[in-house]
């Protein structure tokens, strides 16, 4: 007995080869899972299948008296006992031929809105070109020789391979910002690496390894003299034996005492 | 209506289907609070950005301490304690900005991680305005370029800043679309800064203490070894370096997992200690060293 399948339920295009309902009384409706009382179309775009519940429903108006004959809830049960196992069997199968078939279903859609979306825009152009004949003069003035030299823009693209388009063997497109990042921390250090040989060329190695403890941290005692004036400090070292800084003379006379001035250079920590 | 008689099978997959689609981990208590909001002012505010606004304003603390000596031009503050204000103060951020990521490892919340990139941001904005003042207020010899280079360690500081600033250039959302791959790569160069900064510090102070003269402040508490720089670095990046260890890693992912969070934290908690001993230090000398620069009153010491 077929049976009139109600507005809400769900009925399975032929392809995903769902189980029809069977005449047999009981009908067994195929709903997307939804709150009951929800008529009227899905508002689903994709149908979920995932989603997709076997509910046995109360029998039909046409089928009632069948119900309410004596044993005939019993078979019915029965019935549906048999059929759900078979249903439930035949779930997995379903959701993964449809999950299969979703990506190129919605590929499909895809390309189709693409094509819409060119024509419509050709469709504009044309209209463009049609009502604005200026712009199709100008584009007349071009010279013949160079609209021949242009090779023919193919009408239809080949079709794409099935498989993913391999990436091109290539650097990637990030490797350019990525040498301009390098470049950018590249320049000033080599940049500090020259002008510190050239300030070890100037001052000698003493000078450039070693400094008084707490210069440039913080300023300990008074200002220095300028560089012009040598200082008492420094006459003092010359004249004592616990002079325990690098003998003058391992050093070009000028700077090293230049040197010391600045620095104020004394021993390295001892503790 | 008609009991369903065979739904219970189909409702107990979907049951599993649908723990299946859950996330793997369950969101941190912390984190879900922070996520929550509060009212403030007539406005809806997350919890976690007050938080995150809150822990993220002093960073600005040695910029805003400097700013009244630039502003002013005061030369006498600006050369006496330009380098312990901003130099101090990038090495707080730095250590800071270092920080977050063992703490995510050992409490597992995830609300103050963008602290991280807030401090980088100022670090490297510290520590390029403390290159250029010292580059122009400093007293060493051979003018701009000696001041950043003529040194040992101003070398090492001026390779630091090199690497920072296009750090800082490629720090933004825009900067990681376009490098992709290589973005985490380049931003790992955080940590050559950091050990460029062990360099740094052990060239301009030494690996010793000068009996108080040594050690920034240490005049006043009379505690060389705390003041030390060197130490201070150190006993910060110990429990850092210890937690970015991947067997430590796992170790610790491990006892979470076990539900013997409090092990982890009773292991960790001596050196969370000395972290902090230490950091405190480093903070209370930003504090009264930018104090007296901002009066235009600088401290020796």
């Amino acid at each position: 007995m077929p049976s009139a399948v109600p507005r809400e339920s769900f009925s399975p295009p032929e392809r995903y080869s769902f189980p029809a309902p069977q005449p047999t009384g009981w009908p067994i409706q195929w709903r997307a899972a939804r709150p009951t009382g929800t008529l009227g179309p899905s508002p689903q775009t994709h149908f979920d299948v995932s989603r997709l519940q076997v509910a046995v429903t109360e029998p039909s108006a046409y089928d009632w008296e069948g119900a309410r004959s004596p044993g005939g809830r019993e078979r019915s049960v029965r019935r549906a006992n048999l059929t759900l196992p078979d249903a439930d069997h035949r779930a997995p199968e379903i959701r993964h031929q449809a999950s299969a078939e979703a990506p190129a279903a919605r590929k499909a859609a895809e390309l189709q809105a693409t094509l819409t979306e060119i024509r419509a825009e050709l469709g504009r152009m044309a209209a463009h070109v049609t009502e604005n004949p200026r712009s199709t003069a100008i584009a007349a003035t071009v010279p013949a020789a160079r609209l021949e030299m242009r090779p023919a823009e193919p009408v239809s693209q080949p079709a794409e391979p099935a498989t993913p388009a391999e990436k091109p063997p290539g650097r990637p497109r990030q490797f350019r910002a990525m040498r301009l990042a390098v470049l950018a921390m590249a320049i000033p250090i080599l940049f500090g690496l020259i002008a510190a040989t050239t300030e070890l060329a100037l001052h000698g190695y003493g000078y450039f390894v070693f400094r008084s403890a707490g210069t440039g941290a913080t300023q300990q005692g008074p200002s220095e003299p300028p560089p012009s004036q040598p200082s008492a400090a420094h006459h003092r070292r010359h004249a004592g034996p616990s002079h325990d800084g690098p003998p003058c003379g391992s050093l070009p006379g000028s700077e090293t005492a230049r040197a010391i001035r600045t620095n104020k250079r004394q021993p390295w920590p001892s503790q | 209506m008609a009991k369903p008689v065979a739904a219970t099978g189909v409702a107990r997959r979907r049951s599993a289907e649908q723990a299946q689609e859950r996330p793997p981990m369950a969101k941190n208590p912390v984190d879900a609070w922070m996520d929550q909001d509060f009212k403030f002012a007539g406005s809806v505010i997350k919890r976690k950005t007050a938080a995150v606004f809150l822990l993220g304003i002093p960073a600005l603390a040695p910029l805003f301490f400097m700013s009244r000596a630039v502003v002013e031009l005061n030369s006498n503050t600006m050369n006496q304690v330009e380098a312990d204000v901003l130099g101090t103060g990038s090495m707080a951020l730095l250590i800071l900005t270092l920080t977050i990521t063992p703490l995510v490892t050992l409490t597992r919340q995830h609300w103050f991680v963008p602290l991280r990139k807030w401090y980088g941001v100022t670090l490297a904005c510290t520590a390029t305005a403390d290159a250029i003042l010292a580059a122009v207020t400093t007293s060493f010899a051979g003018g701009v370029i000696g001041r950043l280079t003529g040194h040992t360690f101003l070398l090492v500081g001026f390779v630091m800043v090199s690497l920072l600033f296009p750090l800082l250039l490629i720090s933004n959302s825009r900067a990681q679309r376009r490098l992709g791959k290589y973005w985490k790569p380049l931003q790992k160069l955080t940590y050559v800064i950091w050990g460029l900064l062990f360099l740094h510090l052990a060239l301009l102070e030494g690996f010793g203490f000068q009996n108080g003269t040594n050690g920034p402040s240490s005049g006043f508490d009379h505690s060389p070894v705390l003041h030390q720089r060197l130490y201070q670095l150190t006993a910060c990046s110990l429990p850092l370096l210890l937690l970015r260890l991947r067997p430590v890693k796992r170790w610790v992912a491990r006892q979470q997992k076990a539900g013997r969070e409090r092990a982890v934290y009773l292991t960790f908690l001596p050196l969370a200690v000395l972290y902090i001993l230490f950091f405190a230090y480093i903070v209370n000398e930003e504090i009264l060293k930018g104090v007296s620069a901002f009066r235009l009153q600088p401290v020796n010491g």
